[in-house]
Parts: structure tokens; sequence; C-alpha cells
């Protein structure tokens, strides 16, 4: 009787519907954890790189060559000849991180340039990278005297500012992708792990609990077969871990602009991903999550209380952040047989499909697996039903 | 007479593991909790179930509600097999314990509701059975509260009406009072009254041997597995003098008298009684 798979599943979501807080922390706080949390990291991300707009960097330097000059004087940087006798003063004030970069070079170093002397002289330049300021003058300093040695001996250039490419163009990538790719990175593990937590905190409930309360029984003693319940209770809980899953995915991504700078992206997802996209997505998370429901069911429903239950979704949640990782390190891939793998095909997809990549049959392969495996497991789940050791254990 | 329940060759082990089995003293790894257990019980009758902690009292009331599969043997409940038909008889019976505890969430509307429907009863006729039921436990005044803020007595009530959503001609009831305050017990004890009066069948365990004196026909009484005894509470107790009549007004309107302990019958109560089985099945001194 489909009906009481829909009664059993019906009572599975007011359960949650029905307790507030319960829906808050499992469908609403992950979303807006993902969103303020990324949010914070993008913000917290741009202020450590940035060094305000019209600072001046301290350039402190030991026999500074005129022939430097000009090149250094295009540049803000405040240069300030000083003494060998007030190297050491120097480099105390950039371990305390009061001043930006010093540059040693060795007496005579036009003449030794010119003499092409061997060893080459050598220009030492010290920095402190806690400092952003000293690293970014370190950064242009560095890069000021690569110019300048690569003018002494021009073989050929790289990268040369053209017309065809300005300052930095010569990245093809596009924005889309940069978006895409980083999206991807962060994205598939932390819907593995919201996802997998949202289920964690409804299946111990609604079996183990059942089983403690002794409703469970009341539940096998009615007519409904225990494919039903138990199919009932996968569904009913599968919902609602699928809008956690939602609901985290989308304070992901609605954080992404953030986290990459406001200036890259344009703000708006939408733009990037067309409705082909979002429905495989959609059906890759929705089968996921059925993977984790039901294989958590099986778990509580094999525990003997709501405690022991809880206590076995640990090391499950372990085993899914494995299989997250390999995904993640596998990356982008065509092969197909990687999809065979529950779990770590969701990782795959999910990374194929926010790298503007999608591969319908891979998504169809995956979502395949999912269905049987959450199907496997519910058959499983009956036969526990079924099975006087797992209702009744002592 | 119509015969209600069969129960013939009744026998159920259990595998324990190694914890359970020091745990118990026992030799092997295995308990027979029930064993060879045979009785029957009559239309519109009251069968108790006596025994003390660990007889097997449970165990053989889940093999009826088709819980737990015997070893061996069978049981006809009304006519079905519960090996072969065990859906038949989920329909024919209502398994009540007192270990059931309601979700916490919902309200006991809601969860009559929902039993309503997995019994596969219409709308029309699960509505007029939570008029009645919810009519004489008195649920009307709370039936839209959850479960979480309702007394031991409400819920109590609750949990009684909600295991006979689907008005089932026979009741399995292991340990009805055990471990309720006394208003608590109150409601159940009431509620068997009242079943019995309506023509149920019943059949249920207990330690109170006022319950079972004053409400049975028939008792068996089981230790280690073994039913050690069985047969109408006259034959068990002996001649009886001055008993009170089934049905008669001693506890129709004194309910309490049903859980206050035993009646005479000549001389000697069943509490008697079934302390001397006990000592001579166990040949343990008490
Ligand atoms: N699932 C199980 N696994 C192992 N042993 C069990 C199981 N269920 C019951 N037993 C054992 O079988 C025996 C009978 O248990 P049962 O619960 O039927 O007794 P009871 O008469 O109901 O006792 P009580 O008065 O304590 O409720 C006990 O020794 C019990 O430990
Ligand atoms: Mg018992």
């Amino acid at each position: 009787m489909r009906n009481n798979v829909f009664t059993v599943m019906k009572k599975e979501c007011s359960r949650i519907f029905n307790d507030r807080k319960l829906f808050f922390t499992t469908v609403i706080l992950p979303g807006l954890l993902m969103f303020v949390i990324y949010s914070l990291i993008g913000t917290a991300m741009q202020g450590m790189f940035d060094v305000e707009d019209d600072y001046e960097y301290q350039v402190y330097a030991v026999g500074f060559p005129e022939a430097l000059a000009p090149l250094f004087a295009e540049q803000p940087l405040h240069i300030i000849e000083i003494s060998e006798a007030e190297i050491e003063g120097v480099k105390q004030q950039l371990a305390e991180r009061e001043t930006d970069v010093l540059m040693v070079f060795p007496a005579n170093f036009d003449e030794l340039v010119a003499a092409a002397a061997v060893p080459a002289p050598n220009v030492q330049v010290w920095a402190n990278f806690t400092r952003n300021e000293s690293r970014e003058a370190d950064a242009l300093v560095t890069s000021l005297l690569q110019e300048y040695h690569r003018g002494l001996a021009l073989l050929f250039s790289i990268n040369e500012p053209t017309d065809e490419a300005a300052d930095g163009g010569y990245n093809l990538a596009s924005e889309a992708d940069i978006f895409g790719m980083i999206v991807g990175m962060v994205v598939p593990f932390l819907f593995m792990i919201f996802s997998y937590t949202g289920c964690q905190a409804l299946a111990p409930e609604s079996i183990a609990g059942e089983k403690e309360r002794g409703t469970l029984a009341l539940l096998l003693v009615t007519p409904a077969s225990r494919r039903d319940i138990a199919l009932g209770k996968i569904l009913g809980i599968g919902v609602f871990a699928l809008m956690s899953a939602v609901c985290s995915i989308l304070g992901a991504v609605l954080a992404m602009p953030s986290m990459l700078g406001a200036g890259l992206a344009t703000g708006n997802i939408f733009n990037f991903y067309n409705a082909g996209d979002f429905v495989l997505l959609l059906l890759v998370v929705m089968s996921t999550t059925l993977v984790f429901v039901s294989l958590l069911s099986l778990f509580s429903a094999y525990a003997r209380s709501v405690k022991e239950a809880t206590s076995y979704a640990m090391p499950i949640l372990m085993l899914v952040m494995v299989m997250g990782f390999v995904g993640m390190f596998i990356g982008e891939t065509e092969n197909l047989h990687f999809f065979l793998i529950p779990i770590m095909n969701s990782v795959l997809s999910i990374i194929k499909i926010f790298a503007f990549d999608a591969n319908v049959l891979a998504v169809l392969v995956t979502v395949a697996v999912n269905v049987c495996v959450a199907l496997v497991f519910s058959a499983v789940l009956t036969k526990m039903f079924d099975s006087e050791k797992i209702i009744f254990d002592k | 007479m119509k015969e209600i329940l069969t129960i013939k060759n009744l026998t159920k082990r259990f595998k324990l593991s190694k914890k359970q089995q020091q745990l118990k003293k026992l030799p092997k790894p295995i308990i027979t909790a029930v064993d060879d257990v045979s009785f029957e019980s009559y239309e519109g009758e009251v069968f108790g179930l006596l025994g003390p902690n660990g007889a097997g009292k449970t165990t053989i009331m889940r093999i009826l509600a088709t819980l737990l599969r015997p070893d061996s043997g069978d049981a006809l409940v009304d006519g079905c097999s519960i090996k072969d038909e065990p859906r038949r008889v989920r329909q024919k019976i209502g398994f009540l314990t007192n270990e059931l505890k309601l979700d916490d969430f919902f309200t006991p509307n809601y969860l009559f509701d929902f039993f309503a429907q997995l019994h596969g009863m219409d709308k029309t006729a699960a509505a007029r059975r939570k008029d009645e039921l919810f009519g004489t436990f008195g649920i009307d005044s709370f039936a839209e509260v959850k479960v979480s803020a309702l007394s031991q007595g409400m819920r109590q009530k609750a949990s009684l009406a909600i295991s006979i959503v689907h008005d089932p001609s026979i009741i399995i009831f292991d340990e009805p009072t055990n471990g309720l305050d006394v208003i608590t017990a109150r409601v159940v004890t009431d509620f068997l009254i009242n079943a019995k009066k309506q023509g149920k069948s019943i059949i249920l365990s207990t330690h109170i041997f006022g319950l079972l004196e004053n409400l049975c026909e028939r008792i068996g009484i089981i230790i280690d597995g073994k039913m050690a005894a069985c047969g109408t509470v006259d034959s068990i107790v002996g001649e009886k003098v001055a008993s009170p009549p089934v049905n008669s007004a001693t506890y129709l309107d004194e309910p309490h008298n049903v859980t206050r302990g035993s009646t005479l019958h000549g001389g000697k109560t069943l509490e008697d009684v079934f302390f001397d089985i006990y000592r001579k099945t166990t040949g343990e001194a008490i």
C-alpha cells in the first residue's frame, strides 16, 4: 500500500515542522552558517592582503646604485640610504614589523656587474611577510631588480604588455571559470558534511528513538508492511535532509562573491549557471541525501538507543569525509568508473557541474548508483524491522 | 464457548551474547525463554499470565502480537496462525504495554489519525471511533495538546486509545499497571474492566494477584518459561468460598478493589497458591 509509505513519511515531516528548534537547527542554521562563515572568510581574506592605496613603502638600502634610481622612482617607494653599521638596527625593526624592506647591495655593485664578475654579486632583500606592507614591498622591489637584471642581458622577454593583452591579460581563464573552479573546490565537500549532519540530526531520533520509546512495536503491529514503514521513514527524513542540503549549498554559493572579492564576481551566480546545471545539481544532491539517510537509518535501527545511534554517526562521518577528500583529489575526471562509487561520485559530479563541464551521462550514472544503493539499504532496513534481534535486543 | 486463542507447544529460544551468558550464569549461550507452552482462552474471557521476572511472559505476548516468531509451536488468534497470517492477526489484535511512550512532538489527535490510517480505516470510521474513545477516556480536553505537555495519566489514556484505534476484538496487554502510580494504574484497570464489559477477549500478564483474581476467568502460571499451572481461577485456587461473581458490583463500582490484593478462597489466596507452586517447581524457598 503506497498509502502507508506516504502516511509514515508525512509523520516524519510533521515531527520536524512541529519542532521549531529542530527545524531551525537542521534546515535553516547550516545554510545561514555557510553564508556567514564564507562571507566572513572572504572579508577577512581581502583585509589580509590589502595595503592602503596611497601607501609609500619604506625601503632601506645599503650601497644603492645610481643606475637603479630611475626605475625605483616610478614606484611608491621611499628609499632611505643607510650605512652598513645600521643594518642590524633595520633588521630589528623588520622583525618587529615596524618597517617594510631592506636591500643590501655589495660594494662596487655597478662595477662588478659591468665586469660580469664570477661569482656574480648578490643582492639581499630582507622583509617580514607577516606584515602586509612588507610582503608587498618585497614583491615590488624583487620584480624591479629582476626587470633591471633582464635589461642588462636581454635574450627574450616574457608576457610584456602588448596592445592585445594588457597587464595580467595573458591568463585566458574567464572570470566565470575562476569562479567555477573555486566554488567547485569548496562546495562539494561542505555540502557532503552539512547534508550528512542534517541526516544525522534526524535519523537517530526517528528510528532508534521509536525503538527506545516502544512506539516502533506499536507501528509494527499495524497491518502496514515493514517495507512501507522503512520507505516512509527514509523518504520522510530525506525530504528534510534535502532541504537542509539545499539551504547550505545556497548559503555557500551566495557567499562566494564576497569570498572572491566584489571586483571579480558580478554578485549573481545565476549569470554563470543555467537551469540545466541546477537541475543536474539537484538530482545529484537528492540522490546523495538518500544514500546518507538510508545509511544512517540502518545504523539507527541497529542501535539500542538514540545515544548509541548518535555515537555511530561520527565514524560514518569520517568515512564520508574520506570519500569526499578522495573525490576532491581526483578532481575533474571523465573516467566513468569513478562515478560508480557512491558518495565519491557525488563530489565528482558537483565539481564538474560547477566547473561548467557537466557531463549528463556521469550525473545519470551517479544518480542511478546512489538510488540503487539507497534501495538496497532500505531493503536491508525492511529486513531489520522484521528481525526480532534488532527490534528486541536486550 | 468459542476458542479465541489457541497456543500450541510454543517454544522460543534466544541466542545470548557472552556478556548476557555470564550475567545469567548459563552453561550455553542460549536461553529458552518460552518452553513448550500450551493454553487456550475463550471469547469474552480474560486470561492472565502470572510469573516472576524473566519467566517469559513478555516473550509469549510478543509472539502472540507477531513481533517475535516462535522456534516451534504455533498460536491461532481467532483462527489465524501467527506464523502464516501475521497480517491478519495484526488486524484482530491490539497490543499494549506500559513501556509505550508516545512521541513528545505530537498531539493525541494527530497520533490517533496516524495509526487509524495505518490500520487502513476510512475517514468516517476513524472519526466515529475517535469520538467514542476520546469521549470514554476524556481525551477531548487535551486532544490538541502535545504529548510533552501531558500528565502521566493523560499520556496513559492517550496510549490506550491509540493502541485500540482499530477496535480489535482481542487485547494483548503486557504488565498493564507495572511502574505506574496509583492514579495512572487506575486509568488502566478501569480500561480493562470496561473492555471486558464490552465483551473483548483479553490476555494480560501481571505480577499483581488482585488484578488477576478479580478480572480473570483463567490463569496460567509461568515459571522459567514453562507453564507450571493453568486453568480457571477456581481450579487453581481450589475450592472457593464467597468469591465475587464475575461482573459483580464489587469491582465494577469500586474498581480500586482490583488493585488492592487478594480475596479469600477457602482460606488460601491466589498469592499463597502461587508461592506453593513456585516452591514446588523451582525447589527454592522464598
Ligand atoms: N531479545 C532477547 N535476547 C536475549 N534474551 C532475551 C530476549 N528477550 C527476552 N530474553 C530473556 O528471556 C527470558 C524471558 O524474558 P521475558 O521478558 O519474556 O520475561 P518476563 O516474564 O516478561 O519478565 P518481566 O516480569 O521481567 O517482564 C529472560 O531471561 C530474558 O532475559
Ligand atoms: Mg515482561
